[in-house]
């Protein structure tokens, strides 16, 4: 999934036994939210207030810090460890920062599904797909039918590239809440990485219908066009351009671009590659895409032009790729190396 | 259900019915022990393997030593890795630089004619000790016989053929042995001079020890499990090309060929074909997690890569595959030469169909491969008719990088079944398990060359296996269905007419060929072009078109033999020995 930080919100959203989150403040100066089980210690109240404040104003590292004092001042108390990593997580979407108190909350109360929900998906955001698989599979055993917990081990599934074993989740979950169109649109894109497209027809045209997410209808475009069925995916492809955000209607002008220069309809696309280089100039995609149109259309120079830009894009994203290698291969040095011969 | 039965019964469920229902006209059986063949490959430690140089395996090669119309088959061998022996008190062995212990290898089997192997390495001087990777079998000296070009981390070695099927390292004379770590090589007339020039695809430099990426002391994760680190992060070595000089020697022509114009790209499979139908050869790279190169040929030996713009480079998405072997042949049967490239696990392997005009669509979800194919990791690769119907099936040799990807079994595994796709319909089947106890083996596998074995004219496979012995897959098949041509230039630097193409005009088709030195994975296959007749008695044309673009055309071919052609004369019978 390119972009997930959403679907744990939405996840928390749906969960059954959390009430609908406060929409996230605009700006830093929005008010700290009341914590409705807070200690009834005055100053620790007035600390946790202090503390959210500092996440506010962007100090995340203080906050959470001072979250923590907050907490270890009153071990045992659950509601306050859940309220912090809710207001994290769904007010705040800090998963990183939310994943402790949620784990604090798991293990002063492990049978809660709305913190066991909690814990799994600030875990899966913040990187640790398999702890996050263990809980929702945890979850899974004792609350069988929860739909949400299904999805989400799916999700830490997925995120670990088992993609046989987040299919069953998804599935079992689809079951459970037929009607959940984002699950059905992480569906699709699950079956998409298993090369299933047929079945990924299927969801993301579902996702459509319930209006479960906004690439639902691009994605339903490219699947159809994969398998050859050229009229239905443009007829999809071509409505897709005037819907959803900036990025969603980008993503459908490249396929749709993408779909005309493959069949020889390289007239058709160039204006589509064109406008999306240039709203989105640092696509090298987009570039790639327009270049092959342009030598299509016997316009050379330019198509040289834009596989160089696509080219200088792609070997900056493969430096920035070997110098995040390398960063951990040298944090494995300066640890002492690996254990073992 | 415990985990294990829950994941065999995921993978159970993704088994293609048409496989299951339809059972396919070819099968093999893995025939390497009865057929002579017992060797054991060797590529580092068997169980361990800390260095990519481990990991990366060996190729082979089908081709006919002496001249007697057999196919003779050598094995590349790589050995293991040690520490040196000689270390310092308190030193520890994983701080040094380990080398090659030089106790691999290459082997070479004579076979008797009917596909009975007898190991002949010994007295073919062809068993050099070289931490070997490919090889490719042509004949740039023009002497009319088979020589050898083996790759290795290391320079690359020559063995040049007497004729006989002796072998003398003639690398110094010469002057083709390429100090980079080579994968594959392809031989071909770049600049239509009639003599083979050769193109070399050269991975990394695995300077151990001195380079710290590659320390045996640092675990790159996959998976979230430790392995073995690279290719990413570490050096790319420069693809090289080499001039023949007319006379069998060569010139290091890498910098003026354009070659080296482009950052180096960790390369691994190399094929060389006509990608635009101008009349000279290309040459199409599969790079290991960078952008596959498509060098197109200005006809004097100087190249531009085109991958970007032909569509070649990357997956439809756009992603770099970490690409291994490359297949080519006329999949769709159009006349033009279509692509493969196989690629690590999670990830397709890539079919490109040529659309003519230099421009080529990746076509891999129009067939239904599957998760299975899907969680493969594939290597070798070519398109061939195995069962001489006429349009071209497609094979992929599969087997992790990472034992420890076994952790992730049985979705992931480091043993791996080789997969067979049937065409029928115009699409590609997955008949695997279907297709006889030959594709029943797991295993690591590697390299492959394709060829007529056992003198039936069907299309057999020798697969080679990390630290196995090699799989020799026996087709089934009657071959009374297929032609077997041999194309020979009676003077010249070009003896076995490498690059030349023919066509062959089959009940209403096209079927096009090509004779190419080099492909799949490091590996070399028979250079006699397989035509499948579909039953048809006859070709109704045979249209051969030579290196330099003369032609010769024949009608009212009688099929099923094998016929040997020599430029400007008839096809004759090759007389079963």
């Amino acid at each position: 999934m390119s972009s997930t930080w959403w679907l744990a919100f939405v996840m928390l959203q749906d969960a059954p036994s959390v009430p609908p989150p406060a929409p996230a403040p605009a700006t830093p100066q929005a008010a700290p939210q009341a914590a409705p089980a807070a200690p009834d210690n005055a100053a620790l109240f007035a600390r946790w207030e202090a503390a959210q404040k500092l996440h506010l104003a962007g100090d995340f590292v203080a906050a959470r810090a001072a979250m923590a004092e907050v907490l270890a001042a009153d071990p045992a108390n659950f509601e306050l460890a859940k309220t912090m990593a809710r207001w994290l997580a769904e007010v705040r979407s800090d998963f990183v920062g939310a994943e402790p108190f949620a784990r604090r909350a798991c293990e002063l109360k492990p049978g809660t599904l709305d913190v066991i929900n909690l814990f799994g998906s600030s875990l899966t955001m913040s990187g640790k797909v398999v702890e996050a698989e263990a809980v929702f599979r945890a979850g899974c055993d004792r609350f069988p039918n929860e739909a949400q917990l299904w999805f989400g081990l799916g999700v830490a599934r997925g995120q670990q590239k088992k993609y046989l074993e987040a299919r069953a989740a998804y599935e079992r979950s689809l079951e459970l809440a037929p009607d959940n169109g984002l699950c059905h649109f992480t569906s699709g894109e699950n079956h998409t990485n298993l090369r299933d497209y047929a079945a990924a027809e299927r969801e993301f045209a579902n996702a459509v219908k319930l209006k479960g997410h906004e690439d639902a209808l691009w994605r339903l475009g490219d699947v159809l066009a994969r398998q050859g069925k050229d009229e239905a995916a443009e007829k999809v492809l071509r409505p897709a351009l005037t819907q959803g955000s900036k990025l969603a209607r980008f993503q459908a002008a490249l396929h749709l671009g993408m779909f005309l220069v493959e069949r020889d309809r390289s007239a058709e696309a160039l204006p589509l590659m064109t406008q999306a280089t240039d709203e989105r100039p640092t696509s090298r995609e987009a570039w790639r895409w327009l270049a092959r149109a342009q030598r299509a259309l016997g316009r050379s120079e330019a198509a040289a032009r834009s596989i160089k830009k696509s080219q200088e894009l792609r070997i900056e994203e493969d430096k920035l790729e070997e110098e995040r290698l390398l960063g951990l291969i040298k944090a494995q040095l300066e640890g002492g190396g690996k254990q073992g011969g | 259900m415990n985990a294990l039965c829950f994941a065999l019964a995921l993978l159970q469920e993704t088994t293609p019915p048409v496989a299951a229902a339809s059972p396919p006209p070819f099968t093999f059986v893995d025939e390497a022990a009865a057929r002579g063949v017992t060797w054991v490959n060797h590529c580092g430690d068997p169980q361990n393997k800390r260095y990519l140089l481990e990991c990366i395996g060996c190729g082979c090669a089908l081709f006919d030593k002496e001249g007697d119309g057999d196919l003779d088959l050598f094995l590349v061998d790589a050995g293991t890795l040690a520490p040196p022996t000689d270390l310092p008190p308190g030193v520890d062995p994983l701080d040094v630089d380990w080398k090659p212990k030089k106790d691999g290898t290459c082997r070479l089997y004579e076979n008797d004619g009917s596909g009975r192997f007898t190991d002949v390495t010994e007295s073919s001087g062809a068993g050099i000790h070289v931490f070997g990777q490919g090889v490719t079998a042509a004949d740039p000296d023009g002497d009319g016989d088979l020589d050898l070009y083996v790759t290795c981390w290391g320079p690359n070695r020559f063995l040049r053929n007497d004729g006989s099927g002796k072998f003398v390292d003639a690398t110094r004379d010469v002057a083709i042995g390429d100090p980079h770590w080579s994968v594959g090589a392809a031989f071909f007339d770049a600049d239509g001079d009639d003599d083979l020039d050769l193109y070399v695809g050269n991975y990394l430099a695995m300077a151990i020890a001195r380079d710290p990426k590659c320390w045996r002391k640092v675990d790159c994760p996959f998976l979230d499990v430790p392995a073995a680190c690279g290719p990413k992060g570490m050096v790319p070595e420069p693809d090289s090309f080499f001039r023949n000089k007319g006379d069998g020697t060569f010139r290091d022509m890498s910098d003026k060929a354009g070659i080296r114009d482009h950052d180096p790209r960790y390369a691994l499979g190399v094929t060389a074909f006509d990608h635009d139908q101008d009349g000279d050869i290309d040459v199409y790279v599969g790079n290991d997690s960078r952008a596959n190169s498509l060098w197109d040929n200005d006809g004097r030996g100087r190249f531009s890569d085109l991958a970007d713009l032909a569509g070649v480079a990357v997956s439809r998405d756009g992603v770099a595959q970490a690409s291994m072997g490359v297949a080519c042949g006329d999949l769709d049967s159009d006349g033009l030469f279509d692509l493969a490239v196989t690629n690590f696990s999670h990830d397709d392997n890539t079919i490109y169909r040529n659309e003519g005009g230099g421009s080529f669509v990746d076509v891999t979800a129009r067939f239904p491969f599957g998760p299975k194919a899907y969680l493969s990791l594939g290597w070798a690769t070519e398109f061939v008719d195995f069962d001489d119907d006429g349009d071209l099936d497609f094979f992929v040799a599969n087997g992790h990088v990472y034992p420890q990807a076994d952790v992730r079994a049985p979705e992931l595994t480091y043993r791996q079944q080789n997969r067979i796709y049937q065409q029928a319909k115009k699409t590609l089947l997955d008949v695997t398990d279907a297709a006889g106890s030959g594709f029943a083996r797991r295993a690591s596998f590697r390299g492959a060359a394709f060829g007529d074995l056992d003198g039936d004219r069907d299309v057999d496979v020798v697969v080679m296996a990390m630290d196995e012995v090699p799989s020799v897959l026996i087709n089934q098949g009657s071959g009374k269905d297929a032609l077997l041509l041999e194309l020979r230039q009676p003077t010249g630097m070009n003896r076995f007419a490498i690059g030349a193409r023919a066509v062959a005009q089959v009940g209403g088709r096209k079927l096009a060929r090509q004779v190419r030195a080099g492909g799949s994975f490091a590996s070399s296959s028979d250079l006699r072009m397989h035509f499948g007749l579909g039953g048809a008695a006859v070709l109704e044309k045979l249209t051969v078109t030579w290196p330099d673009g003369t032609q010769q055309e024949f009608v009212d071919v009688a099929g099923a033999r094998t016929l040997r052609l020599e430029k400007g004369g008839t096809l004759e019978e090759v007389a079963k020995r």
